[in-house]
């Protein structure tokens, strides 16, 4: 038996219904349109009450025969909106149709319910879907926001980390700067041998502790972001041949042998970072090898288009490598191999990451292969632009080549740590020099008012006045009294680039570093020496007093 | 049960407590950020072991704490964006109960894991409304009592809720008599 679609069967199927007559009046209307727009709506002209969004006809009489889907709209409510079909039936037109919600469920400030819908009707599952996925875009937003603020405590975390890392490395260094220095002096007087042997142990191990502190130093600059590069010439075969000097001198004292392939040519990079990186993994390679060795090989690329040349180092040993695993987590800070290689070999874990970074900052790559018991090569491959080797001065071989006495130079050292004071006095003593101290900068500048000084050596930072503070009033006294300047260099343990770029353009000479490197600090003297003597003959505007 | 109980849950700890209380329960519950997802169906052993936690930290009896919840619900969701679901639902008592069926069914064409129960209003008079409760869960009668309490203050209403137990569903009565006595 059909079903008789009855008055009562098509409120509860369609509850936004209409039935128009052909003249275009309303003669019936659902429940649900009855509430919304009133009992007047049934008797009404129906294009007094709606209008045809779709399709864009203006006739009720253009409905006979529509197959097209129609969307109506509300003369009275404009946020009532019905979509359907349209059917003709006893002479009747039957638009079938039913509401389209608003996004707040809202018409005319009143609320579409449930039973304005049919049962059959998806569209209020179509309304929770839009719902639902709303409530989805806030999870999102939330779950993100959440993240982020962890992610920024996290990063805070370990920037206080890192922070404390560098205070407490460059505290323990001033009082390790005082240990070397002054058992660097004690190895050059008369000592019985064993006290010289204890005397070796005392400098080596003070060597790896600077070395770790240092490590600790360098990761930190790098987390911080303030590592910095240079890009400055340099002869390749001299940063091998110079480095595998110590390399050799390492392995042999452990019994093992070391090779080196021959390197060539000039290169723009940072040659002290290259070197740091060659080093990292070569003293590894022979801090993990008991037997057979250690070799470095360097190979060249043809020059790439953009005038690059591949450069690839291998280090490779016969030492006892490592499984894939503990290959994963190599490059990775404070990660070493085992965990107790930190016991057995002593380290930080820090270098390989320092290294990895270094050669990432230089656009490279780092990796390695190995397996366990087999020894391990570790590659570093690098693209530098070559660069033609610069042209020697004629004066400079003869220059350097000249021993010059510096026990004539008069020198000034600012250092308000006593103790640092004590092991600069006994470092430049075999040199002969024996210095005047000021205690700060205040008493450095008027010490320079009162006596001549060959060369100044300023510490940064101490009481009363900071070596800087003194060292623009030292150039100011010069210049007021037009007297040539005085060679200033820093003596401090902060050497990042831009702290040195700020030395010099405070009217500082130059920068030398703390722990005092024996070397480095008789090469600047030598220079201050060879140009007092190159000027003397001509009036030696040093001495004259800038008061 | 879904994402958007758990949510409902740490808002009250919040409302009620504070961020610090909200860190302790998580950690004990054991549950994390990916638990608190509104359209996803978590097995009812995680749900548990939130409302075990904050049981364990409030001190609350179970009861109590789950009426709570269930009034805070009815809060919780109108705050959201299913607010305009809850007024399509109706604005009486009647219409909602009456309506939660289909909303349910709603829930469940979209999400099909949802577990969703069933309310059959049975009787409704100006003195007393009885609905029929059922539940593939058992034990959370203290929390549909906490829902229809919280859905008469939404409508303003007033009454007092009790259930009886029976074999297949469970019978909740709201006496508006005593109300309109009191």
């Amino acid at each position: 038996m059909a079903l008789e679609l009855n008055k009562e069967l098509l409120d509860e199927l369609y509850p936004a219904r209409l039935a128009v007559t052909p003249e275009g009046l309303i003669e019936a209307a659902g429940p649900s349109l009855v509430r919304h727009l009133g009992e007047g709506l049934v008797g009404r002209k129906f294009l007094d009450a709606f209008k045809f969004e779709r399709p864009r006809i203006h006739d009720v009489a253009e409905l006979i025969g529509c197959k097209q889907s129609i969307i109506l709209k509300s003369l009275f409510n404009s946020d009532l909106r019905l979509r359907g079909l349209v059917k003709v039936q006893d002479g009747l037109l039957h638009l079938l149709v039913g509401h389209i919600p608003t996004a707040d469920g809202k018409v005319g400030g009143q609320m579409l319910v449930f039973s304005d819908f049919a049962p059959t009707d998806s569209t209020l599952d179509t309304h929770l879907i839009s719902v639902i996925h709303q409530q989805l875009l806030e999870d999102a937003q939330r779950i993100s926001k959440e993240l982020k603020a962890k992610s920024r405590q996290a990063e805070a975390a370990n920037e206080a980390k890192t922070q404390f890392l560098a205070t407490v490395s460059h505290e323990i260094r001033t009082p390790l700067n005082g240990v070397l220095g002054m058992a660097d002096f004690l190895a050059g007087t008369e000592l019985a041998p064993e006290q010289r042997e204890a005397l070796s142990i005392v400098i080596d191990s003070g060597q790896g502790l600077l070395t770790i502190l240092n490590d600790v130093l360098d990761y930190s600059k790098v987390e911080a972001g303030e590592l910095e590069l240079e890009n400055r010439a340099f002869d390749l075969a001299a940063l091998i041949k110079g480095a595998s000097g110590l390399f050799h001198v390492k392995a042999v004292e452990k019994g093992l042998h070391y090779v080196s392939s021959p390197a060539r040519g000039w290169f723009m990079g940072d040659e002290t970072r290259l070197r740091q990186i060659l080093s990292n993994l070569v003293f590894n390679a022979i801090k993990f090898t008991q037997f057979g060795g250690v070799e470095l090989r360097v190979e060249f690329g043809e020059v790439r288009d953009d005038g690059m040349t591949p450069l690839v180092f291998e280090v490779e040993d016969s030492g006892i490598g490592m499984s894939e695993e503990v290959q994963a987590r190599l490059f990775k800070p404070f990660q070493q191999g085992e965990v107790t290689t930190a016991r057995k070999f002593g380290g930080t874990g820090l270098g390989l990451a320092i290294c990895r970074n270094l050669v990432e900052k230089m656009g490279g790559e780092i990796s390695v292969r190995s397996e366990n018991g087999r020894g391990s090569v570790f590659r570093v491959e690098l693209a530098l632009q070559a660069t033609e080797a610069p042209a020697l001065a004629g004066d400079d071989t003869s220059e350097s080549g000249q021993q010059v006495s510096l026990a004539s130079l008069r020198v000034l050292a600012a250092e308000d740590n006593a103790t640092n004071r004590i092991v600069l006095g006994a470092l430049l003593k075999p040199m002969g020099v024996e210095p005047a101290f000021a205690e700060n900068g205040r008493e450095a500048v008027e010490m320079f008012r009162e006596e001549s000084f060959d060369v100044i050596l300023m510490d940064v930072m101490m009481p009363e006045m900071s070596g800087l503070e003194a060292t623009r009033a030292i150039r100011q006294l010069e210049s007021n009294s037009d007297a040539k300047p005085v060679p200033i260099h820093a003596l401090t343990a902060n050497l990042m680039r831009e702290q040195v770029a700020q030395y010099l353009e405070c009217g500082m000479d130059g920068a030398l570093g703390k722990p005092i490197n024996v070397e480095e600090l008789r090469g600047t003297l030598e220079g201050v020496a060879h140009a007092k003597s190159d000027a003397q003959g001509t009036p030696d505007t040093h001495n004259r007093k800038a008061s | 049960m879904y994402g958007m109980i758990h949510q409902a849950a740490r808002e009250m700890v919040h409302t009620v407590a504070d961020a610090e209380t909200w860190s302790v329960i998580l950690e004990k519950s054991g549950l994390d950020e990916e638990h608190f997802i509104s359209a996803q169906t978590y097995t009812d052993d995680v749900t548990f072991a939130l409302i075990g936690a904050i049981q364990g930290v409030t001190g609350m009896p179970i009861g109590d704490l789950l009426a709570a919840f269930g009034r805070y619900w009815i809060e919780f969701a109108a705050s959201t964006s299913y607010r305009s679901v809850m007024e399509m639902a109706g604005n009486d008592l009647e219409s909602l109960l009456n309506n939660l069926d289909r909303m349910h069914t709603s829930i469940k064409s979209t999400m099909p894991d949802a577990d969703m129960p069933s309310f059959i209003v049975v009787h409704s008079d100006a003195q007393r409304l009885e609905v029929e409760y059922r539940s593939s869960r058992s034990g959370l009668e203290m929390f549909v009592k906490g829902l229809l309490e919280g859905l008469l203050e939404r409508f303003d209403d007033e009454g007092d809720v009790s259930f009886d137990v029976r074999e297949d569903h469970v019978a909740f009565t709201v006496d508006r008599r005593a109300a309109k006595v009191a």
